[in-house]
């Protein structure tokens, strides 16, 4: 009996922000890493669970960075969305975002986020924060998602 | 309550000519006098009438002076009408005490002796004068009373509701506060971001003046965003829940002192802590005011490796700490100004900072209850204090 080797797909990841600003600001640090993986973006949180809910299993994103506040639907509720939903639930969560309040940390946590990084306020700052939440998340051997 | 400019004398005799005599005897003496024939007619006019004195005849057909006595004291608004009998010569001495007994306060003998009549009126008069007068300014003691009771009510409803109001607006201000920081800070970032990275994307292609734009800008973003920063800071003191807890003050201290090594190191500073206490506080909010102090004094300094003590003493009731410094120091006139919300006392360039830190501290300290204060004659340089009052 022989199994079948699957290609491996490039690694996705949905950037769910707001602001076209840090989108591109984000995408630039993104683009500096050489790592082969498509992009996709959502500019509000409605746009976001579309997205996930018209994507097939096998082809859901492997990582949200996801910004708190948000247009129609806002940060905490896709992410309660997405963590209460049992297709979703396993795609990691990192909530990438201006506020350093302790009490939104502590909420997305609750929510079941899987890292909070705050944005930081020097460029290169910024996108060492981004390279290494990719380096993290997508850097790792294991298949995080589809299971 | 109205009196009577006049006071009025109540006649009663069966006999008109007996009458005529009072009020001949009577009539200049500025009173008003009311006629009665009879004992029931007396009591009728006593109904209607408010009256300094009754003269009473005795002897009177059908109801006689002491029935109709009897009848006055017995009503509430009359028990204490002053009367005066006339009564004819020879009269027997127990008739005369049951004159007493009515309720008389005097007797007088027919023939009446004008003058003698006249004083006794006089008295009597003033007496009811000086008892309307009373009467009055008691009524009036007893309006004010009701006034200011009912200012008072007032004023304090006018309080309550003003303090509820400023609590609010206190509440609202403080979440403004929030607000706008965290949506000022945003703007902030990506203008500080975009500006680094146009500078990168220039970069070599700056001339010396341009570079050096540059950099004012980027500066004046990193200082508008601490601004944020500490702002943010200030308004959260006071917001929400007190989460009081056991402090031990030496670990505090010295774990702002590790926050703040770089800037303890590079200025060589030397920093004694002495026997710190475990007191009740909200370890955050104290931890700034420590760190604020501390930073403070080794920023205001004239060159030089700054020196600094922190101490605590107990004293009635509560913890007196004190941050003792070696640095420039701060004339008393400025004691107050150096607590107030961006008070600053020197050019930014000398001595950098937002003039938030020391209002931080007394809001601080406030919110425990305690007080900040300067030491009013330091050997040199300054000496900042606070108190926490011991919780029960």
């Amino acid at each position: 009996m022989m199994e079948t080797v699957m290609p491996q797909r490039a690694r996705e990841i949905l950037l769910v922000e707001d602001s076209p600003d840090d989108l591109k600001m984000v995408l630039l640090a993104l683009n500096k890493s050489e790592r082969r993986k498509n992009i996709a973006t959502s500019m509000d949180g409605e746009q976001a669970m579309a997205y996930l809910g018209g994507r097939a299993e096998g082809s859901r994103p492997d990582l949200i960075i996801l910004d708190l506040n948000l247009p129609k639907k806002d940060g905490w509720q896709v992410l309660a969305e997405c963590k209460s939903d049992a297709q979703l639930k396993c795609i990691p969560i990192v909530v990438f975002t201006t506020s350093e309040s302790q009490s939104d940390v502590d909420r997305c946590y609750a929510l079941g986020a899987n890292s909070y990084v705050t944005k930081p306020f020097d460029l290169d700052d910024f996108q060492e924060a981004v390279g290494m939440i990719e380096d993290f998340w997508l850097g790792l051997s294991a298949p995080w998602v589809q299971g | 309550m109205e009196i009577a400019a006049n006071a009025k004398i109540l006649i009663v005799d069966d006999e008109p000519n007996n009458l005529l005599a009072l009020e001949a005897i009577l009539a200049d003496m500025g009173t008003q006098l009311v006629r009665a024939y009879s004992g029931k007619e007396a009591l009728r006019h006593l109904l209607k009438d408010d009256f300094a004195i009754i003269l009473l005849d005795v002897q009177m057909p059908t109801m006689d002076g002491l029935e109709t006595a009897a009848l006055i004291r017995e009503r509430t608004l009359t028990r204490f009408t002053p009367i005066i009998f006339l009564t004819a010569a020879g009269r027997t001495e127990t008739e005369i005490s049951r004159g007493y007994e009515m309720g008389a306060v005097d007797y007088l003998l027919k023939p009446i002796i004008p003058e003698i009549l006249r004083q006794k009126v006089r008295v009597l008069v003033d007496l009811f004068q000086m008892n309307a007068e009373i009467k009055r300014l008691n009524f009036e003691l007893i309006e004010s009373n009701m006034d200011l009771e009912r200012r008072v009510q007032d004023r304090t409803a006018a309080l309550e509701a003003q303090s509820l109001d400023l609590a609010r607006s206190n509440r609202e201000l403080a979440q403004f506060a929030t607000a706008a920081s965290h949506d000022l800070q945003e703007p902030l970032r990506t203008l500080s971001t975009y500006l680094q990275l146009l500078g990168k994307n220039n970069k070599g292609r700056l001339s010396a003046d341009d570079q050096e734009i540059f950099g004012v800008v980027l500066d004046s973003a990193r200082r508008m965003r601490q601004l944020i920063i500490d702002l943010l800071a200030f308004s959260q003191v006071g917001v929400g829940e007190r989460k009081p807890g056991q402090v031990d003050c030496g670990a505090l201290v010295e774990k702002v002192l590790d926050q703040i090594k770089g800037m303890v190191e590079e200025r060589g500073a030397k920093i004694s802590v002495g026997p710190m206490p475990v007191l009740n506080a909200e370890a955050v909010l104290l931890g700034q005011v420590f760190q604020n102090l501390i930073g403070n004094a080794l920023k205001f300094q004239k060159g030089g490796a700054p020196v600094v003590e922190v101490s605590a003493r107990q004293e009635q009731g509560r913890w007196v700490f004190g941050v003792r410094d070696e640095g420039i120091g701060i004339a008393p006139e400025h004691f107050e100004k150096v607590f107030e919300l961006f008070g600053r006392l020197h050019a930014r360039d000398d001595y950098p900072g937002n003039g938030l830190g020391l209002s931080l501290c007394k809001k601080v300290v406030e919110r425990h209850g305690g007080s900040i204060w300067l030491d009013p004659t330091p050997a040199k340089g300054s000496t900042f204090y606070f108190s926490i009052p011991h919780k029960g």
